[in-house]
């Protein structure tokens, strides 16, 4: 590097700079650059409360909506589906029949009551609940009369507690030949319409062990239990000795018959009955069975049929 | 790096920040009125639009204040603060020029020397040095004109001495070259 080289960059740079324009610092530059510095006041820590405040607002109004909405929802829900399903029907001049939606609301408490008390035995709980809902009810001349208007109605505004949740009659049947199959309990078949032609009633007979860990009787009244009381036909009726619980399936047209008594020999005689609702079974065919089992005769595992 | 610079007010300045480190922020003021004017000036150099040489050198001032507890006293306040104006000149420079000409781009030339005593020669190396590149220019100023060590200069830009020569003499080659282009138009 030449020295006379720097002095000729240096002299250039010397005129370059006498010739530039040098910038004034502005008046306000310090107070700019404090203010840029200044501690700002701290409102977000307001803001953060006020947001966190308004958050838990909004959780607890939802949390009371919901819960406003479950405690009416299963039934106001279920005629959400039923109302959308209907209303065309309803405008059009047709007899008032009786209507059908499912459904998907469960009866979550009802379940959890279905289930055995006793953890001796893994046998199924007969409740379904997950079983659509039926409104029997006919509907009214004035709902089947009304305008497409008042039809359109938010459901909010209809009360449904007439409503009766849908419970298949036929599982308590299932439950008990599960229960019978984990005991070891044969059935056997009553014919309770000797001489006709009539199949359409079905009578099973159980000869169960009356035993304390199988507790059939509490059993029995749990299934029982697990039936809304206002399903049709729902009867239910025990003591000591005996248990009586019936219950009518309209959609089929059915209706079921359990009698359980308690019998010489420690044992249990169950009888199950199932035929159609305008049909009166005869109770000959279970005396009949019953005097049967009476004899000491009778092995209970094995029962022959009458 | 090694201690560059200990200006005359160090012992007060360090005090000063020791102040303002403790909470008094309205001490800053003495810094901003004490260097302003050659923080602004050093900005100048870099940003030819005076508008925004003034808010570099506003942020340099800022980005201190905000970084005053990493501040090590290597240097003295006032190269601090152009360290961090030269970092916030380039930045900007690049959103607003993303597009440099590399100096290996230049072709080589040789290593003429510089003729001394011409006035017209002065002259077109003043063209040629306002045709640099600013980082360039800058490092000529802070160099040749304000006869500043090369340990401070490589501070302020944040490279290494050793790099700080080389491109220096490019810098050189290359202003040769420009002379020459100039003297032949």
């Amino acid at each position: 590097m030449n020295e006379l080289k720097d002095i000729d960059i240096r002299e250039a740079l010397k005129r370059r700079e006498a010739r530039r324009a040098k910038p004034e610092v502005p008046a306000d530059f310090c107070n700019n650059v404090m203010q840029e510095i200044a501690p700002k006041k701290r409102h977000p820590m307001i803001w953060r409360w006020m947001a966190a405040a308004s958050i838990l607002l909004i959780i607890g109004i939802g949390t009371m909506v919901w819960q406003k909405e479950t405690g009416e929802g299963s039934e106001a829900n279920t005629y959400v589906a039923q109302n959308v399903e209907t209303l065309p029907k309803l405008e059009s001049p047709q007899p008032p029949s009786t209507e059908t939606a499912p459904t998907e609301k469960v009866s979550t408490e009802k379940a959890s009551t279905a289930q055995p008390s006793s953890a001796q035995d893994n046998s199924p709980s007969p409740a379904n609940t997950e079983q659509p809902k039926t409104d029997e009810r006919p509907a009214s001349p004035a709902e089947a009369q009304s305008s497409p208007a008042e039809n359109h109605i938010h459901y909010a505004a209809v009360k449904t507690t007439d409503e009766v949740p849908y419970q298949d009659p036929a599982r308590v049947d299932e439950f008990i030949a599960k229960l019978a199959d984990y005991n070891d309990v044969n059935p056997v078949s009553l014919d309770c319409t000797p001489g006709s032609d009539d199949n359409t009633i079905v009578s099973k007979a159980y000869a169960f062990d009356d035993t304390k860990e199988l507790d059939l009787f509490g059993r029995l009244l749990q299934v029982a239990c697990c039936y809304d009381s206002k399903t049709p036909g729902y009867l239910l009726n025990f003591s000591n000795e005996q248990l009586f619980f019936t219950l009518k399936d309209q959609r089929k047209g059915q209706k079921y018959l359990w009698i359980a008594e308690r019998i010489s020999g420690d044992r249990i005689l169950l009888t199950c009955t199932r035929s159609p609702i305008d049909v009166v079974p005869s109770s000959a065919c279970y005396q009949a069975y019953r005097n049967k089992l009476k004899q000491p005769v009778i092995n209970n595992t094995e029962p022959k049929d009458i | 790096m090694s201690e560059i610079i200990i200006d005359d007010q160090t012992d007060s300045e360090q005090q000063r920040i020791g102040r303002i480190l403790g909470g008094k922020h309205e001490e800053y003021a003495w810094f901003v009125n004490t260097y302003s004017q050659r923080v602004l000036h050093f900005a100048s150099q870099m940003m030819p639009d005076a508008e925004d040489a003034r808010e570099v050198s506003q942020d340099a001032f800022v980005k201190a204040f905000r970084s005053l507890a990493s501040f090590n006293f290597q240097s003295s306040f006032c190269t601090w603060v152009c360290r961090i104006a030269y970092r916030e000149s380039i930045n900007r420079l690049r959103r607003k020029q993303p597009h440099y000409v590399d100096i290996a781009d230049i072709p080589a030339v040789v290593d003429d020397e510089l003729s001394t005593g011409k006035e017209e020669r002065i002259a077109l190396m003043e063209e040629a040095i306002d045709d640099l590149p600013p980082d360039e220019r800058m490092l000529l100023q802070l160099y040749y004109y304000e006869d500043r060590p090369l340990r401070e200069i490589a501070y302020i830009m944040d490279v290494e001495s050793n790099t700080l020569a080389t491109r220096l003499h490019r810098i050189r080659k290359k202003l040769l070259q420009l002379i020459k282009q100039k003297e032949n138009e």
